[in-house]
């Protein structure tokens, strides 16, 4: 498999299309290198690194569909893989929908600080900046940390039959420290781009070790609704489910809160989200999907109003829908159209104003396990996890804890009130999808406790 | 043939070179695993679907540091790369080690191993794998269910672990799942429904599911759900759980907080820490009737393994024993800074993985009750049967069971459909509260996540009937 070129793809692509008389089909090829070092209570627990090519291959024969996921180099394994497959197709009944790839070739041009250099440095590196967050994280007022730093490299190729050609390098910088102030008290921050500008891993540390010791003495409070400042944090991870949501995958299989709904009020006006590959230094950025179709972006939510949701070729003939950039290859669905690069436009209010005007609330800074009831209504519950604080007249007051967020999705997105203009990238281990995230203020949040 | 032994050679290669690098430990973990899924949903056929992986990864322990690396380009050159990487990554981190890093001794063995398998999922027809499927797409429909998801996926995963202390053992899983999701429509809108059957067997677990009866009734029960308005009665209240919600439970209240890695920290950056101390080995954290076990030997469970993935021979553990904490699960780093042996507890979930601490198969043990021994005794409570939205803090204390099928219980007899009902609850007093089990032992099959990159373990969890007395309900 090593070295890959498009020469190379294309003429296994012809020689797959011809054997086993494929109508269209796509090629993909992923390169990676990843390196992880992982840290618990101070100290270096594990420093790893794993390199990996992966072939995915989706194609289409008499209107019948089949997709591999593939780590060989074997071309007669490959060869075997796809005979099997096109033999199952037989059995399978053609699709009612009548769809086709898109048609290429296309310009995908490129995005800004897609590929930074600077990512790539030693193992000696890589531990000075661990060992900068967890010194930092005490100087903030922590006792302890742990935390992850990640770096990775991706060179992506794409083949397809209908004239799509192109390839792309990324790198990923992700550090979170989470810092314990006692064994209760805990605070998280994170950094997540695809180059090294505005990595600071001295100011992670120190503000995971500051909300940490802000979050010492815990008080318990009763359930009810609150007004509720979300930390960009939190956001992320409630945007994981909006950004499912719009996928008309989960639309066609009634697993979205946004079946329905196209065109109508899905949230308050000042919210707006985007999804778009092609923003300078998100980590998720991409020129084109898994079909050949160049990235772009997509306007999801217009000032409340639901716009679009994201489409694969088959979503967008099934559902009617134009393509979007979006489609992935994964089994056993195909490609299907997920958010790569989610973006919030920024609002007026700093966290201060934010802060004075909720008055009296609370302030969630992380969160962890979102479950829903119902995906297609909206009814789930989040766990807020380290600091999560109470407002009182107008000032960030004392810790508390036990919370949890039950609530609807919908109901949110309706009662935003307030969102700053100040946005960070956050993309961490339980929001996977990278999400340019402001404060958000939600009016009346329903939090139950036990 | 496509099998880790196939690649015996390069194994042999990554260990020699780690034992001429000197290090103090060295494994070479081989992994071809491959699936195929058919998948319906809503009336049409889903791509075809095939997963070839398949690479080795090396892990190395080098003055108390642990280094890993693992590639999928199954050539010498790569590997020997890798196995050298793997010595530099424990290496460059050692001079920074504050808590050094070290292996329990275990018994040195060759093994082998391979799933019991009737009938080879292989050798079914395709043509009989799509008719079923079809079918319960056609039987969810009938029932009254508009939208649905149905997939069966079939595995095999060969493996081979060598390590530099001369531990060989090798082994086949195959594995079969089904999974459907549903959706039904009634007089109080939607209810929704994820079934997930699992086991490490060959095609003859399809037949044993019974899964047309499974869906009649799932897609039958869910439309009932959706014509339900009647909420649930809120305050102290007795409560019957069905084996579903009390398997959750076992898994997410006892044995990931009994998880020695995460007691030490280890997990803290993502899936958090326990409200379980080292010290806390005794202490009474339920009601005599509380015993759960964790057990990899149990034929046919999803989670089931003879030897884990440090090669250490597995058996059944005792997490919890007539309500006190008697066992935490551990691996071979964990063991050695308890000062005990491994218990065989590693699990790494594919070759790019290193073997951290899972759970297998978890349950409850079951009691000497009949389940209608158990109503029979509730003069106003609730029954909930199974659940959608669950949840639980990071120290494994404060979580959420929300019932999906729920009955209220009148006079020991099982009334009218509720909707929604919801358990908030400490682990201590969940555990605490429950008076009596049945004698009937049910597992469902789930897909764990934990680790960074995140490792999904196929895991069963079940238990009997159980009743829990005077604890808080509430409604979403």
């Amino acid at each position: 498999m090593t070295p890959i070129s498009l020469e190379d793809m294309g003429r296994l692509m012809r020689r797959l299309s011809r054997k086993w008389r494929i109508d269209e089909g796509c090629l993909s090829i992923v390169e990676s290198w990843n390196r992880m070092i992982r840290f618990c209570n101070d100290s270096i627990t594990a420093s790893k690194f794993w390199r990996q090519i992966t072939l995915a291959l989706y194609f289409v024969k008499e209107n019948r569909r089949a997709t591999a996921i593939l780590e060989t180099h074997e071309i007669n394994r490959i060869e075997e893989i796809i005979g099997r497959l096109t033999s199952t197709m037989k059995f399978m009944e053609a699709s009612p929908v009548e769809f086709h790839l898109p048609k290429g070739p296309f310009q995908y041009g490129a995005v800004g600080d897609m590929f930074d250099e600077r990512i790539l440095v030693d193992e000696d590196r890589l531990i000075d900046w661990v060992e900068a967050g967890i010194n930092s994280s005490k100087e903030g007022g922590a006792e302890r940390s742990s935390g992850v730093l990640t770096t990775s490299r991706f060179r992506r190729y794409l083949y397809t039959t209908e004239g799509c050609e192109g390839s792309e390098e990324a790198t990923r910088l992700e550090f979170s420290v989470r810092a314990f102030s006692d064994k209760n008290a805990s605070g998280e921050e994170n950094f997540s781009s695809s180059s090294l500008k505005g990595f600071d891993p001295n100011a992670v540390g120190m503000e995971a070790g500051s909300i940490a010791h802000k979050s010492r003495d815990k008080t318990k409070i009763k359930g009810g609704s609150f007004n509720a400042i979300l930390h960009p944090n939190v956001v992320a991870n409630l945007m994981e489910s909006v950004g499912e949501s719009c996928s008309a995958y989960s639309v066609d299989i009634g697993f979205s809160f946004f079946s329905d709904k196209m065109r109508e009020r899905v949230s308050s006006p000042m919210f707006t989200l985007r999804d778009n590959p092609r923003f300078p230094g998100s980590p998720g950025s991409h020129l084109f999907d898994d079909e050949g179709c160049p990235t772009r972006e997509v306007t999801l939510i217009d000032e409340g109003v639901l716009r679009s949701y994201l489409h694969s070729s088959y979503t967008a003939a099934k559902l009617g829908g134009s393509l979007t950039g979006s489609a992935y290859i994964a089994t056993p669905t195909g490609t299907i159209p997920i958010a790569q690069s989610l973006i919030i436009d920024p609002g007026d209010y700093t966290l201060e104003e934010m802060i004075q005007e909720v008055r009296e609330g609370i302030l969630v800074t992380n969160n962890w396990y979102t479950r829903f009831q119902n995906y297609l209504t909206g009814d789930f519950s989040t766990i807020p996890r380290d600091g999560t604080f109470k407002i009182e007249n107008g000032e960030v007051s004392g810790s508390i804890e036990g919370l949890r967020i039950s609530d609807n999705m919908l109901r949110i997105l309706s009662s935003i009130a307030g969102i700053t203009g100040q946005r960070k990238w956050v993309r961490r281990w339980d929001a996977e999808t990278p999400t340019l995230s402001p404060y958000i203020l939600v009016k009346d949040l329903n939090f139950t406790t036990i | 043939m496509d099998s880790a032994e196939a690649y015996g050679d390069l194994a042999e290669l990554a260990i020699k070179t780690l034992s001429k690098s000197g290090v103090e430990y060295g494994e070479a973990r081989l992994c071809i695993e491959k699936a195929q899924m058919l998948s319906v949903s809503t009336g049409e056929i889903e791509p075809a679907s095939i997963i070839r992986r398949g690479g080795i990864g090396i892990r190395t322990l080098v003055k108390c540091s642990l280094g890993f690396a693992s590639t999928n380009i199954l050539r010498g050159n790569a590997v020997k790369e890798a196995a050298l990487k793997s010595v530099k990554l424990a290496k460059a981190s050692s001079h920074t080690i504050k808590a050094p890093i070290s292996l329990s001794t275990e018994e040195i063995r060759e093994g082998k191993w391979r799933t019991k398998v009737t009938e080879d999922p292989s050798n079914v027809p395709v043509e009989d794998k799509i008719t079923l499927i079809r079918d319960l797409d056609r039987i969810a429909f009938d029932e009254g269910c508009p939208k649905r998801v149905l997939s069966i996926s079939e595995s095999m995963e060969s493996s081979l672990l060598l390590t530099t202390e001369g531990i060989k053992i090798s082994g086949e899983t195959v594995r079969v799942s089904f999974t459907g999701l549903l959706t039904a429509m009634g007089n109080s809108g939607s209810a929704q429904r994820i079934i997930q059957k699992g086991e490490t067997s060959g095609w003859e677990s399809i037949a044993h599911w019974k899964l047309p009866d499974l869906i009649m009734g799932e897609a039958k029960s869910l439309k009932e759900v959706a014509e339900c308005t009647t909420s649930p009665p809120v305050g102290l209240t007795d409560l019957i759980l069905g084996p579903e919600v009390v398997g959750i439970i076992c898994h997410e209240a006892c044995g990931h907080p009994q998880e020695a890695d995460r007691i030490l920290g280890r997990e803290a950056a993502q899936a958090g820490e326990s409200y379980v101390t080292p010290e806390m080995l005794g202490f009474k954290i339920g009601s005599d009737v509380v015993t759960i076990i964790d057990d990899p030997t149990l034929e046919r469970g999803f989670g089931s393994y003879l030897f884990d993935d440090e090669g250490v021979r597995a058996h059944p553990k005792t997490l919890i024993k007539d309500g006190r904490i008697n066992e935490f699960l551990h691996n071979r780093e964990t063991a050695s800074l308890f000062g005990c042996r491994s218990n065989a507890s590693a699990r790494a979930m594919g070759y790019d993985r290193e073997p951290i601490i899972r759970m297998s198969n978890t349950y409850m043990r079951p009691g000497e009750h009949t389940f209608e021994e158990l109503i029979e005794e509730v003069k106003d409570g609730v029954f909930i049967r199974s659940f959608m939205e669950w949840n639980i803090d990071d120290r494994r204390w404060n979580q959420r069971y929300v019932g999906l099928e729920a009955f209220r219980i009148i006079k020991g007899e099982i009334m009218e459909r509720i909707r929604n009902p919801v358990l908030e609850i400490t682990t201590g007093n969940l555990f605490g509260s429950v008076d009596a089990a049945s004698r009937e032992l049910e597992f469902e099959a789930a897909i764990c996540g934990k680790g960074d990159p995140m490792q999904g373990a196929p895991v069963w969890h079940g238990g009997p009937t159980i009743r829990l007395r005077r604890v808080k309900l509430t409604r979403r």
